[in-house]
């Protein structure tokens, strides 16, 4: 017996709907045919119009109609009614266990002064049960009113029966309340333990003071609560079209409890779940069967905290250069021993000077040793043009967030403000990418950007620097082909195919033919794993006589 | 007499005539008993105490609660005695002294009477620290009151680590090896997050040749540091780290050969008895040891110049470091080698070599490989 989840969601997240997993046993997997369609496949220039999967693999399509003789009485057919079809979308880069437990958080991305964080909490505060934890996440003081973070005092006087802990965009910096802090025995001569004018913690925690707390809060937590908040993770990510993403779990800034919360929950999951173990120890992953390490291991920060390592100064600070998190030979170490281990590399890096030190120590390890492998940079963003060169020769997949772009890529925004009006413009160059033979793997960093697809193929299309912009179809690839090809899982899945898993996505419209400016309104209708639909969305469907 | 003992390390006990009493009390009863706990022997202003206790309360309110709350604290105390707590118009407090124990005053008075060299001073310290002071106690509302538990905590806590680092340099000092490791890992366990406590595990882990565990302790150390801070090992640890990998294979104490020394004793310079260990040492190692043997003599020499000024013994700190560095060597040697020290006629050592002696007697306790005799 097969067990997976059903989205029963009416309305759909978007529309405001609540929508329910429920979970059931279905004794066989029925056959599924999808006629009336524009089905996408990759290697042919017309689209199918119906397409059979049996057994959870795609035995056959065709134009026309679909032959009467292979047909079965207990088939499951869906009329698309012009509807488009594509293989199951992935998701490259998702922090599972910490996306499902800020999705349970309090979010205060939209306070604009302390004001407004201690309103938000104190509303949060009366329906919550007293002395259970309150995490605020996503607050970003340096665009508060007081450029500052809040107090511990001023955190008491709104939650006074809840312990409160407000983390900062990146959790590098957060703040307890007096509550909080006395549970959490931080020692007092700890490095980064904030204090006021009376000497006295005034509840700001950074650099080791930030770690212990965050690490004793993140183990506190409840299994169920890792459970309920990767349930609501996932059933979004249903939603809009995912069937494979790739966790990146443990770690620093994360927690062991995640990567092990994933691994023992991985296959009771309605999609697949490809887990990177963001460790250095290639002995303990080659222990627990893994074929992958590393993830978001930080190679370099990010720019918005101005922690990419730069080979130029930063321009809103010139003497900042950003921080190289290791030294080379600790990454050469490294990548040799998990490239003769025969298991695929992950590592982030962002800004140039990162990049530079792992293509070096890729470099170094495939020469030693060439074999083939799937190794990947994270992020990639500002990579220069001989890096491109050398990432592309040696083989290296770049995972990015096409998002990232449409958030913070515009004139005036967060790359201009940190790069400079030069620099800025030669970020997340996807075209160029992809010209010098780059395989791009699509993902969101969720949750530094929702888990959407849909979304990230638009950034890649509408990119606001628009010779970096690629071609719908290109787009599209980054999200399914290329992402399965970033897993080594290309020949199952990635595109739709005979032989391949029935992972589907089926959109409302064409995104190869509608315009540009169209691609953000397109939505998913049915998601669809292994030829069982797990998602359906009621509102936008396709009337009775379906699923 | 009745006698009121209250405990605060690790959470709040508070007995009388041995019967636990702390449920009988309010929360803010039993935080008022304990700040005049604190300040036993003083009158305490109630003004004060409002502001701690009732901050939130106009102040006639505040008055009558605090009012009601020494009531409170009177009735349960004067069924038995009536003399613990005193109560004046405008102050009060406890002022019976010899009626009331508390953990956190034999602390702070057994803490300020520290004598050098006290092990067993230092262990009951140690024992009666029990958890932070007032562990998990919060009262809403009550800003002053817990910012008071946060300062006597942070200084109680700092007086804790100046016991754990005294009784580690003392357990050094005396080559009690494997107690100074358990020091250090109850301090770890109090702040997992430190690198230099770290490093002292590891080297202790060295000088006992435990190369296994000194190994698993850098490993834990490196995971730490990257897991929790992002941060490469320091200098100091990547060196250790170079010097277990690089480590030559230790010759199982069976294939070891076995050097005797003779050290004869008569009246003559000081120092003589290390000199005589020194110049036997260094004929027997190897030029390549020797070169290997100075990297520790300075690495150690590091090492003691931190613990030099608590050092209980009464060595000079320059001795310390002689001796230190000729026991090193020692061990160095003994890695492939069994050492016998026979010390003959002791009587006769001139003051200097007595010390050294009694130095190596405690420090190769530990040690398979070594052994000092005396005739």
């Amino acid at each position: 017996l097969k067990q997976f989840y059903y989205l029963d969601g009416a309305g759909s997240i978007a529309a405001g709907a609540i929508a329910v997993i429920t979970s059931y046993l279905k004794e066989a997997v029925m056959d599924l045919l999808l006629i009336n369609g524009e089905i996408h496949i990759r290697h042919c220039p017309e689209k199918a119009q119906w397409l059979l999967v049996r057994d959870g693999i795609i035995c056959d399509y065709g134009q026309g109609e679909f032959p009467g003789e292979n047909a079965n009485q207990d088939m499951e057919t869906i009329n698309l009614k012009g509807a488009f079809a594509t293989a199951g979308f992935f998701d490259s880069h998702v922090h599972l266990v910490q996306s499902g437990i800020d999705a349970m958080s309090l979010k205060l991305n939209a306070a604009e002064s302390i004001g407004e964080v201690l309103e938000l909490i104190n509303a949060y505060a009366q329906t919550a049960p007293p002395g259970s934890l309150i995490r605020g996440i996503g607050f970003d003081e340096a665009k508060s009113a007081e450029g500052r973070m809040p107090t511990r005092y001023e955190l008491d006087y709104c939650a006074p029966n809840n312990p409160v802990w407000i983390n900062r965009l990146e959790y590098h910096v957060s703040v307890v309340n007096t509550l909080a802090l006395n549970m959490l025995n931080i020692p007092f001569n700890i490095e980064g333990l904030h204090r006021n004018r009376k000497n006295l913690p005034d509840g700001g925690l950074t650099g080791a003071a930030n770690a212990f707390a965050r690490k004793k809060i993140l183990q506190s937590i409840d299994g169920q609560v890792r459970k309920q908040g990767v349930a609501q993770v996932i059933q979004k990510a249903v939603s809009r079209g995912v069937t494979t993403l790739n966790a990146m779990e443990g770690g620093y800034n994360f927690c062991e409890e995640d990567f092990r919360f994933v691994l023992a929950h991985q296959r009771a999951m309605p999609i697949d779940v490809e887990i990177f173990c963001q460790t250095l120890d290639v002995e303990k992953v080659q222990s627990l069967g893994l074929k992958r390490i590393g993830g978001d291991i930080f190679v370099d920060g990010s720019f918005g905290s101005r922690t990419a390592a730069l080979f130029e100064p930063y321009a809103d600070d010139p003497l900042e250069y950003g921080r190289l998190y290791f030294r080379e030979e600790e990454i050469d170490d490294f990548i040799v021993a998990a490239h003769n281990a025969g298991l695929q590399i992950a590592l982030h890096a962002i800004g140039d000077r990162a990049i530079e030190q792992v293509i070096i120590g890729y470099e170094k390890a495939i020469k030693a040793n060439p074999r083939q492998h799937r190794h990947r940079i994270e992020h990639f963003e500002m990579a220069n043009d001989s890096q491109v060169e050398r990432a592309a020769d040696l083989g290296i997949i770049v995972s990015m967030q096409p998002a990232f772009e449409l958030h913070w890529g515009h004139p005036g925004g967060m790359y201009e403000q940190r790069l400079g009006r030069y620099r800025y413009r030669n970020t997340n160059r996807f075209s160029f990418l992809q010209k010098k033979g780059l395989v791009i793997a699509g993902g969101s960093d969720s949750d530094i950007t929702p888990i959407d697809p849909l979304a990230g193929i638009n950034a890649a299309v509408n990119h606001p620097k628009g010779e970096y912009a690629v071609g719908a179809a290109e787009a599209l690839d980054m999200f399914t082909y290329n992402a399965a090809f970033a897993l080594g899982q290309e020949v199952a899945k990635g595109s739709l195919d005979r032989g391949k898993r029935g992972d589907i996505v089926v959109l409302d419209r064409n995104p190869l033919k509608v315009g540009r400016g169209e691609l953000v309104a397109l939505k998913v209708l049915y998601t669809i794993k292994d030829g069982n639909i797990i998602y359906c969305n009621q509102g936008l469907g396709l009337g009775d006589g379906n699923a | 007499m009745a006698m009121l003992e209250i405990f605060a390390f690790g959470g709040l006990t508070i007995r009388l005539n041995g019967e636990d009493i702390t449920e009988r009390l309010p929360a803010k009863a039993a935080a008022l008993l304990v700040f005049m706990a604190r300040e036993s022997g003083r009158l305490l202003a109630k003004e004060k105490l409002i502001s701690y206790l009732w901050e939130d309360s106009d102040l006639q309110a505040a008055r009558y609660n605090l009012r009601h709350t020494l009531w409170i604290v009177k009735k349960i105390l004067a069924d038995v005695d009536d003399e613990i707590l005193h109560v004046a118009k405008d102050f009060c407090g406890i002022v019976a002294l010899d009626t009331v124990y508390t953990d956190f005053g034999d602390f702070a008075q057994s803490h300020a009477n520290i004598q050098e060299n006290e092990a067993e001073q230092l262990e009951k310290l140690k024992a009666l620290y029990r958890g932070d002071f007032l562990d998990g106690v919060y009262l809403r509302k009550c800003v002053e009151f817990n910012d008071w538990i946060f300062y006597e905590r942070e200084s109680f806590q700092e007086k804790y680590f100046d016991v754990l680092h005294r009784l580690k340099d003392y357990y050094f000092a005396t080559g009690n090896y494997l107690k100074r490791i358990e020091l250090l890992t109850e301090m770890l366990q109090i702040n997992p997050l430190k690198e230099d406590l770290y490093i002292e595990q590891i080297r202790t882990y060295i000088m006992l040749e435990d190369w296994e565990k000194a190994h698993a302790k850098y490993m834990a150390c490196t995971d730490m540091l990257r897991n929790e801070l992002n941060e490469s090992p320091g200098d100091v640890l990547t060196e250790i780290g170079q010097r277990i990998k690089a480590r030559k294979r230790i010759v199982p104490l069976r294939e070891r050969r076995q050097i005797v020394m003779h050290l004869a004793s008569y009246p003559g310079p000081e120092y003589l008895l290390p000199a005589h260990v020194a110049e036997v040492v260094l004929d027997e190692l190897s030029l390549r040891e020797k070169t290997e043997c100075e990297g520790i003599l300075n690495d150690f020499a590091c090492l003691t110049a931190r613990w030099q000024p608590r050092c209980p013994i009464s060595f000079r700190p320059e001795d310390v470091r002689l001796y230190s560095s000729i026991f090193e060597s020692l061990v160095f040697l003994s890695k492939r080698a069994t050492i016998q020290l026979l010390v003959e006629n002791v009587e006769a050592l001139d003051a200097r070599s007595a010390e050294f002696l009694a130095f190596l007697e405690h420090r190769t306790r530990a040690c398979d490989s070594i052994e000092v005799r005396c005739s």
